[in-house]
């Protein structure tokens, strides 16, 4: 198997209980190195334990846990956190306020004191930090701590870097350029790296993989592209971007509904609910004639948000372009793009 | 103006001792001033001082530490109970607890009168060092065991499994990540403490230890050399300081101390396993020696002196002198802390937090010096006030001014300026603002800052002796001049009545506490 010749990090059926409460519901992974993966979900789906069990800071109740090829965690042993060649990236940072830049980094070194100099300013080099090594972490603006943090986390060449929700504390501007630079450091230093957020933009724009927490368990996982345009279940498709939904009857490759036939990704059969992303409509004005109305419109300037009543009462909402001013009460046509997902239908 | 004139004069009046003692000591000169310094006799106060703050500072650590890190990051069985009790020896004042281990261990005490019929007429002495050392410790430790307590809250856990996460041991990341953390909080915490241990005079002069409170006292009982024991009091006030500035600067860079946001995740406890009992043990140990042993001792004395037919008379004479100055006390130190907190607050400017820093100065000035310093004064400049109330209030507001200046500081920074701003555009004047919306919203600051010194005040002892009208006793003075004749039953009802409005105040403190944390 490809993943054993070149493991990064595996976890198998992962359960985490707290009482009663379980948090983690059978977690598997497959995690090859040298890629980023980001744990997307919304607060409380249990993706911040799943990153502290892979840290050893939660100990699981079942399944196990393997980085680099080796087992870490199984219900009878556990590798204690120093032992499991982890490096982590806290949200909050957590730099010994007592230390400065050098020797935060240098804190996990355990080389001879020439070898671990050298590594430090490597290290500092490649975050950008050179300079700086003096300061204290009070000294630093959050970019700079968040780089400190990183640099930390890399200096003792971890297997992996774990990163727990690691751009929330920076304000949106600064954000994005940290993004990419952590994106980039991380390349750099060819690292397997886990990142936790519940940001969608975030996790589709930095990560080779995405998997999708959902309630305690992994719903999907995939490249930002196939997560997207082929959620693997419904409760994703709703959680990653926006979605419209109609019911529908899929005859194979084509699927009818209030929107027409459409064509469908994968073979179906029998009732549906047919995924509709607003971005793959187009709104077009049109004679008095046509059944759809215009109910409600959010101008955005690079795009617009436009709620469309359809004859049925159902509403749509449609991300289209701005050339068009559309007034309330206007009719228009409109047109499905592209090919769609459909799900088996659910009773209500 | 009118407040501005006020906080200055209280600002002034809270100079006067330590003026008038700087003034009293240079009339010595340098020379003699040097050779007194320099004497043997002076030195060995200095040296046994020093030893005395050095010793009981390292022996509240060795307790605090362990006990704080066992009742906050184990899984303890009872770690609530036993926090309470481990902090709960604050409440017995030192001069309380050299009476319960004079009366156990002392001539005449409880063991020596069970060991006499077997032929034992002379136990080890308790005198001198070792019986001050242990009471200070034992009734102490509780100020470094809570500041460490509060090192470990504020911790933030992700420094720890940063730690571990970097290849770290449980026990390297205790060395080398936690004790760094609290290391503020244990120096500060140690500064304060033995501030303390400087300035207490109860126990040292019942247990007859010559530190420095002691050996002004007894300058100032036997001889006319009134110069000495100001200048003694002097370098007692040089070394406070220096502690107090030494704390307050490390509390200082505590604050920016804290890098990084976020919350806080709970703390992981760390198993004891088969060691809960040793854990268990070792608390035991301390509960029954700092709290249990002290006040079964004082409540045997109770029922002996009961049996003996000890009247309760002068006990409730006492009772009533001492809640009648306490209460004039706290009237006192809150008004003349409103101007002051007030201009600082709302009005900052430099000359206001010079007023500030100069009402604050009673901090550091311990009981014994303040005492002598107004009785030379009233002595020398107005005979009228000598050995009157008005000077026992005085003397109490110099010593506790600051604390009420501190919970007014508190609670006007809580009260919004846009309140006032919203009443004076609303047409109120200045002042009718300050009666009609500063000061009912400050309510709950003046009665807490009222009740603290109230209660810190019926328990302050060097004062009331040296400044006290003749005859006029307090239950302080009465346990004091009680143990110190080893009549050790009469001083049992006063002592556990102390004790009772001792635990209320410390239940102000924490409740204050409480609300500036939240």
């Amino acid at each position: 198997m490809i993943a054993d010749s070149n493991p990064g990090i595996r976890l198998e059926k992962v359960v985490k209980r707290y009482g009663a409460v379980v948090a983690v519901t059978g977690v598997s992974l497959d995690l090859p190195k040298g890629q980023l993966l980001a744990l997307l979900g919304p607060s409380g789906c249990g993706k911040t334990t799943t990153l502290r069990l892979i840290a050893g800071f939660e100990t699981l109740d079942e399944g196990t846990i393997a980085i680099g090829g080796q087992q870490v965690a199984s219900r009878d042993r556990q590798t204690p956190p120093e032992r499991r060649r982890v490096g982590m990236v806290f949200q909050e940072y957590a730099l010994f306020p007592h230390l400065n830049v050098a020797q935060n980094i240098h804190f996990g070194l355990h080389q001879s004191p020439r070898d671990a100099d050298r590594r430090v300013a490597v290290v500092t080099e490649m975050v950008g930090l050179a300079g700086l090594e003096k300061r204290l972490p009070h000294e630093l603006s959050g970019g700079q701590q968040q780089r400190v943090a990183l640099a930390r986390a890399l200096a003792p060449e971890p297997d992996v870097v774990l990163l727990d929700e690691p751009f929330s504390n920076l304000d949106a501007g600064l954000r994005v350029r940290v993004r990419a630079e952590v994106r980039a450091i991380l390349r750099a230093a060819g690292a397997t790296a886990v990142f936790v957020t519940h940001d969608q933009e975030e996790a589709m724009s930095l990560v080779d993989l995405v998997a999708v927490m959902l309630e305690g368990s992994v719903q999907q996982v995939s490249s930002p592209q196939q997560l997207y345009h082929q959620p693997a279940t419904r409760a994703v498709a709703e959680f990653v971007g926006d979605a419209n939904f109609f019911p529908g009857i899929a005859n194979g490759q084509v699927v009818d509904c209030e929107l027409g036939p459409l064509v469908l990704q994968f073979f179906a059969r029998g009732s549906v609910d047919v995924l509709v992303r607003p971005e793959n409509v187009t709104v077009k004005p049109a004679p008095a004639s046509a059944p759809n109305r215009v109910k409600r419109v959010l101008f955005f300037g690079h795009d617009q948000l436009v709620t469309l009543q359809l004859p049925s009462g159902r509403l749509l909402d449609a991300r289209v372009s701005p050339i068009y001013n559309f007034a309330i009460g206007q009719p228009v046509t409109l047109q499905v793009n592209g090919l769609v997902m459909a799900y088996p239908s659910v009773v209500r | 103006m009118l407040l501005v004139a006020a906080a200055t004069l209280v600002a002034l009046a809270m100079l006067l001792p330590l003026t008038y003692l700087l003034l009293r000591s240079s009339e010595l000169g340098i020379v003699r001033a040097l050779e007194i310094l320099t004497n043997p006799r002076t030195t060995q106060v200095i040296v046994n001082s020093v030893v005395l703050a050095v010793l009981v500072t390292t022996f509240s650590l060795m307790l605090a530490l362990p006990l704080a890190w066992l009742t906050v990051r184990t899984d303890l069985p009872g770690r609530k109970v036993w926090s309470a009790l481990l902090a709960l020896p604050l409440v017995i004042p030192s001069y309380v607890g050299a009476y319960a281990l004079l009366s156990m261990m002392g001539p005449r005490g409880i063991v020596q009168g069970w060991l006499e019929p077997l032929g034992v007429d002379r136990l080890p002495s308790i005198y001198g060092l070792p019986g001050a050392v242990w009471t200070l410790t034992i009734f102490s430790y509780p100020y470094l065991f809570l500041s460490i307590r509060a090192g470990f809250y504020n911790l933030d856990p992700a420094q720890e499994e940063a730690a571990r996460s970097l290849g770290c041991s449980p026990w390297q990341t205790f060395w080398r990540v936690t004790l760094p953390n609290l290391r503020p909080a244990i120096t500060s915490g140690g500064l304060l403490l033995a501030l303390y241990v400087l300035s207490d005079f109860g126990a040292v002069s019942l247990l007859r230890f010559n530190s420095f409170t002691r050996a002004i006292y007894l300058q100032y009982q036997g001889s006319f050399d009134r110069s000495y024991a100001a200048l003694l009091a002097l370098v007692l006030v040089a070394m406070t300081i220096l502690l107090l500035v030494g704390a307050r600067r490390i509390q200082g860079r505590q604050h920016y101390h804290r890098a990084g946001v976020g919350t806080a995740r709970r703390q992981r406890n760390v198993r004891l396993r088969t060691w809960k009992w040793v854990a268990l043990l070792f608390c035991l140990m301390v509960v029954l020696a700092a709290l249990v042993l002290p006040m079964g001792v004082v409540v045997y004395w109770l029922l002996r002196g009961m049996q003996a037919g000890e009247t309760l008379q002068p006990v409730s004479d006492a009772t009533m002198n001492s809640v009648y100055v306490a209460a004039l006390a706290a009237v006192v130190c809150v008004l003349g802390a409103l101007p002051v907190a007030y201009l600082q607050v709302r009005y900052p400017s430099r000359y206001h937090s010079w007023l500030a820093r100069a009402a604050y100065l009673g901090y550091a000035l311990p009981g014994i010096v303040i005492a002598l310093s107004l009785v030379f004064f009233g002595a020398n400049f107005v005979p009228v006030l000598y050995q009157t109330l008005a000077m026992l209030i005085f003397g109490y507001t110099v010593r506790f001014l600051p604390q009420s200046l501190g919970t007014l500081r508190t609670g006007l920074l809580q009260i919004s300026p846009r309140l006032e701003e919203a009443a004076r555009s609303l047409g109120l004047s200045r002042r009718r603002t300050v009666w009609r919306v500063t000061l009912p919203l400050l309510r709950p600051g003046i009665w807490a800052g009222a009740a603290l010194v109230f209660l810190t005040t019926i328990k302050e002892l060097p004062v009331t002796l040296l400044l006290g009208p003749t005859g006029f006793a307090t239950l302080a003075v009465e346990i004091w001049s009680a143990a110190s004749e080893a009549f050790y039953a009469r001083a049992a009802a006063p002592a556990l009545l102390l004790v009772s409005v001792s635990a209320l105040s410390i239940v102000i403190v924490l409740q204050q506490e409480e609300r500036s944390n939240g």
